[in-house]
């Protein structure tokens, strides 16, 4: 039933709304989809990891309080270190932001969901299976021993005999799908879901420190993901990748992981600085000042901080002019850091600031992060660098960085956005109490440190002398890290009272002007009952009374069309309106897939390979399974959506949200075979016994036939998107039957060249050589898939001249994979000779 | 028109990115090539004053510093012809010069390293 006409009746477009978009109770809660309730959940998951991490930090803290304890051993200390790292930054800081941008973008860009909501829901359970395969080992004592980077050789299978590692590289690469999922939905839902009216310059700070931060996680996560594998493989089949008897190097290792790892410091800060850019001009009761100033220093720190993973490894031995050039790079990322501050700074001086709760956590962040910033231009400085490396001067440091860029701005987010969150709020002023003691006890704990690394405290030492001069630092450190944590504990506290029993709290309590306080609080799922149009960066200020007026159906899709949940695409820059996005329902295949992909990585981590090759077909199997049924049989045209305007469905548009998704993934794609071919030439370069014993010698048969299926398939796939072919069933699917022989054809060519590469636990460039074709091979065969879906969705009705947004993601597939066909094979052809000149 | 109007606009926010990858590009292949150099022992060959490593090195850094003299010219010449509130573009074409020029600030830095330590001495 289609009733376009704006409901004036809010209750009658409330219920309307409510009954299409809400989750079901009881078990029916497996099957939530909607952002505010996944956003919750990754909220709450990552402050219960973050509990765990604090957990193992006081035990930390309670080894080295004394000299000689006898506390915790060796063993069980390694696994306590390793595991508060790893779970404080991959199962806590970056969840929590990214829950907490699925709950606030799409009410801050007047949306009624995210792009793609059943991926939130597959990302969030993915997260949840991946850390709880590492909490199971920490359990069991088994948990990861090798501190949080995993450097080989010592994470090495020889090093490394047992499952602890496996566990580490398993569990992480589990949690990194979600990770990689929420970029690619944050960038598609930035860019499409925005109101009408909101164009980039009118876009709220938070959403361009997301937009940013998205697309370092989409180019940051694949080296580690990439290095991870290869790690993996190297301990389950002796591929030597990191060992330097075979022509493997450790550095190889190093540099992937801190190509992720240092970008990863600004993917946490930046998020956080997005929450300072959005809480600040409403403490100070101003606009923020230089807003485009800050847009380009997010854009500035986002590229140097690439620039800088070297400093990591400054003691390696490498060239002293490459060290001066990440020396360079390492000082020069403080400038956009220091732009913000002053705008902040600025914003405060020029406003008529209040103190309140969140602002005190805000000042605290001015603080620790300042004094962290400081010691980290410090540690750019390669001789400073090499007198610290290792000591507990490095920890301090990024202590300082991470809690006073990440917590404290979370902190002061947690009870800003509470009531949003609740409904309620706080009764008692326990908050205040918490801040101090957390304040105080993070200082006393960590500036403290410094003073033990200058006086050559190593770092990951389970014990020390009692002549070496640290005791009494020591103790300091561990008496500030328990009023810390009663200060964690006080928060925790607080927030529970606050959800349990806070008063009712009035809308938009502190004034804001950002869209998320014009929904109701807390919010119900569709976020608005009509969509708003954006005229400029302060909506709650322009139209006073807008949240009635919303609420009333006075905006965009004021009512429901066909029980379909809508809500509306616009034009990336200009904000204008383009499309009507129709989004799903609660379903439970999210959770599903999720199951089946656990079964794929618990297959590879007991080493059931049969199983995970089970595990793996299924996941595609059920990924697939996500379109059955989804879609449109007929064309549509132009639909009304209220105000007078039309748009079409986004099946009938080239800018859909899921063709950016495609983009989206092949970029991160590409960077993971950018990474594999780097780690190729790296090793070529740098690594001792090169060249190798034996090379390969491609058959020009294989490659020939390599090289036609690929240029095949991209052809017949760029035809079955033409307009002339699209409107011929019998021809487009014909065009999708020669991709998938195209394809097919390839993989047969690659297999070829699989077989013929010798032995390649001989050498790395054996290794890389197969594994590069592997991955190429790899997706020739989900080529394959991709075509033969386009046929399924052809002959099912879903495709026609309008439709055809099916057949353009899989051509954009079939292009990438003869992209990456044809580097491989110039590589595998090339290398030989110049190795062998 | 509008499509005109559209695809400066796209074209502004991709610029937006173009100054700082043209120095991420810089950084890697100024990178790549010392150790390359240095491997193939191009920094044993003088040519005139200075080895061919390092004529190299200051070669591609100059080549890079063009490249952001162009984006730097291609939005300041973009930005001309936009009016002043004609938002979005002015503000992405705004953006887009203050980036290149910080890319190509961070370009310069990050360059001078190449005049003074020894290039392959570890």
């Amino acid at each position: 039933m289609t009733d376009t006409t704006a409901a004036t009746d809010p209750i009658r477009l409330h219920k309307q709304l409510h009954r299409i978009w809400r989750t079901p109770p009881g078990f029916g809660r497996l099957s939530a989809v909607n952002h505010t309730i996944v956003g919750r959940r990754f909220i709450i998951t990552a402050f219960v990891f973050f509990g765990i991490g604090g957990i193992l930090a006081m035990l930390i803290r309670a080894q080295l309080a004394t000299p000689r304890s006898a506390f915790l051993g060796p063993e069980i200390y390694n696994q306590v270190f390793t595991m508060h790292g790893t779970v404080m930054m991959f199962l806590f800081a970056i969840p929590l932001f990214e829950g907490l941008a699925m709950y606030l973008l799409p009410k801050m860009l007047g949306a009624r969901d995210m792009a793609f909501p059943r991926l939130s829901a597959y990302g969030y359970w993915c997260y949840l299976f991946g850390g709880s395969i590492l909490i199971i080992g920490l359990v069991l004592g088994l948990a990861p021993d090798g501190g949080w980077f995993m450097y080989t050789p010592l994470s090495s299978r020889t090093y490394t005999p047992g499952i602890n590692a496996d566990i580490w590289l398993i569990g992480i690469t589990f949690v990194e799908i979600s990770a990689l999922a929420a970029a690619i939905e944050i960038i598609a839902t930035i860019f499409k879901t925005r109101a009408p009216g909101m164009s980039l310059d009118k876009m709220p700070l938070f959403a361009w420190y997301m937009l940013v931060t998205a697309f370092m996680m989409l180019f940051g996560f694949p080296p580690l993901i990439v290095g991870s594998i290869l790690l993996e493989i190297e301990r389950a089949f002796d591929l030597p990748f990191f060992d330097p008897a075979r022509g493997g190097d450790p550095l190889l290792w190093q540099h992937l992981f801190w190509l992720f790892g240092h970008p990863e410091v600004y993917i946490i800060f930046l998020p956080a600085a997005g929450v300072m850019s959005t809480l600040l001009p409403v403490f100070a009761r101003r606009e923020i000042i230089g807003y485009i100033w800050i847009v380009v220093s997010i854009v500035a720190m986002a590229f140097l901080s690439f620039g800088l993973w070297v400093h990591h490894m400054f003691t390696v031995g490498i060239p002293h002019l490459a060290l001066a050039f990440f020396s360079a790079a390492s000082t020069a990322v403080a400038f956009p850091t220091a732009v913000q501050f002053f705008a902040w700074i600025g914003t405060l001086a020029t406003g008529r600031p209040q103190l309140k709760l969140p602002m005190l956590f805000l000042l605290g962040f001015f603080f620790v992060f300042a004094m962290g910033g400081l010691t980290g231009v410090m540690l750019a400085i390669v001789p400073f660098n090499w007198q610290v490396h290792d000591t507990h001067f490095v920890v301090a440091h990024l202590h300082y960085v991470l809690v006073g860029g990440f917590i404290f701005p979370m902190l002061a987010a947690a009870y800003y956005w509470l009531p949003h969150f609740t409904g309620r709020a706080p009764r008692l002023s326990l908050g205040i109490t918490a801040f101090w003691l957390i304040f105080i006890g993070f200082n006393l704990t960590f500036l403290i440190m410094h003073l033990t690394g200058l006086l050559g405290m190593p770092r990951r030492i389970y014990t020390y002398d009692d002549a070496a001069g640290w005791e009494w630092l020591n103790l300091v450190s561990s008496i500030g890290s328990f009023v810390m944590a009663i200060g964690f504990a006080l928060f925790t506290v607080d927030i529970v009272l606050q959800v349990t029993m806070g008063k009712r709290a009035r809308r938009n309590p502190w004034g804001a002007k950002t869209l998320e306080w014009a929904t109701a609080m807390p919010p119900p799922a569709y976020n608005f009952a009509s969509l708003p149009s954006v005229t400029s960066r302060t909506p709650l200020t322009d139209a006073r009374g807008i949240a009635v007026d919303l609420a009333r159906g006075q905006g965009y899709l004021g009512f429901v069309r066909e029980g379909r949940l809508e809500t509306l695409g616009v034009e990336i820059t200009s904000g204008r309106l383009e499309q009507v996005i129709r989004l799903p329902n609660s379903t439970h295949i999210p959770l599903y897939t999720a199951l089946v992909t656990a079964v794929f990585f618990v297959g590879v981590l007991l080493k059931f390979y049969l199983v995970a090759v089970i595990g793996f077909v299924a996941t595609i199997a059920m990924l697939l399974m996500w379109t059955r049924g989804w879609g449109d049989r007929a064309d549509r045209g132009l639909m009304p959506v209220g105000q007078g305007e039309e748009a079409p469905p986004h099946t009938e548009v080239t800018g859909a949200p899921s063709n950016w998704a495609m983009t989206l993934a092949l970029f991160a794609n590409g960077t993971a075979y950018a990474s594999l071919a780097f780690g190729m030439l790296f090793l070529w370069v740098v690594a001792p016994n090169w060249p190798p014993p034996v090379l390969l010698d491609p058959g020009l048969l294989a490659s020939a036939l390599a090289v036609a299926g690929l240029a095949a398939a991209a052809f017949a796939a760029m035809r079955s998107v033409a307009p002339a072919v699209l409107a011929k069933a019998p021809q487009r699917e014909l065009w999708l039957a020669v991709a998938a022989a195209g394809n097919g054809a390839a993989l047969a060519g690659f297999i070829m060249l699989m077989m013929a590469v010798p032995d390649p636990t001989r050498h790395a460039y054996l290794a890389a050589t197969f594994v590069l074709l592997a991955y190429v091979a790899l997706h020739a065969a989900l080529g394959v898939v991709f075509a033969g879906y386009g046929i399924v969705r052809s002959r099912a009705g879903y495709v026609s001249a309008m439709r055809s947004l099916d057949l353009r993601i899989g051509a954009q597939w079939h292009r990438y994979t003869a992209g990456i066909g044809l580097i491989a094979l110039l590589l595998i052809h090339g290398l030989p000779r110049v190795m062998g000149s | 028109m509008n499509g005109i109007m559209t695809g400066s606009r796209n074209q502004a926010f991709l610029f937006m990115a173009l100054g700082f990858t043209v120095w991420a590009l810089a950084f890697s292949v100024l990178y790549g090539v010392q150790g390359t150099g240095c491997e193939l022992g191009w920094h044993r060959q003088p040519i005139g004053p200075l080895s061919l490593l390092r004529w190299l090195l200051i070669l591609i850094w100059a080549a890079h510093m063009a490249v952001l003299g162009w984006v730097y010219w291609r939005c300041r010449s973009a930005l001309a012809v936009t009016a002043a509130k004609a938002m979005p573009e002015a503000f992405l074409w705004r953006a887009s010069m203050a980036l290149s020029i910080t890319a190509a600030a961070a370009t310069v830095w990050i360059g001078l390293a190449l005049l003074v330590p020894s290039i392959c001495v570890v």
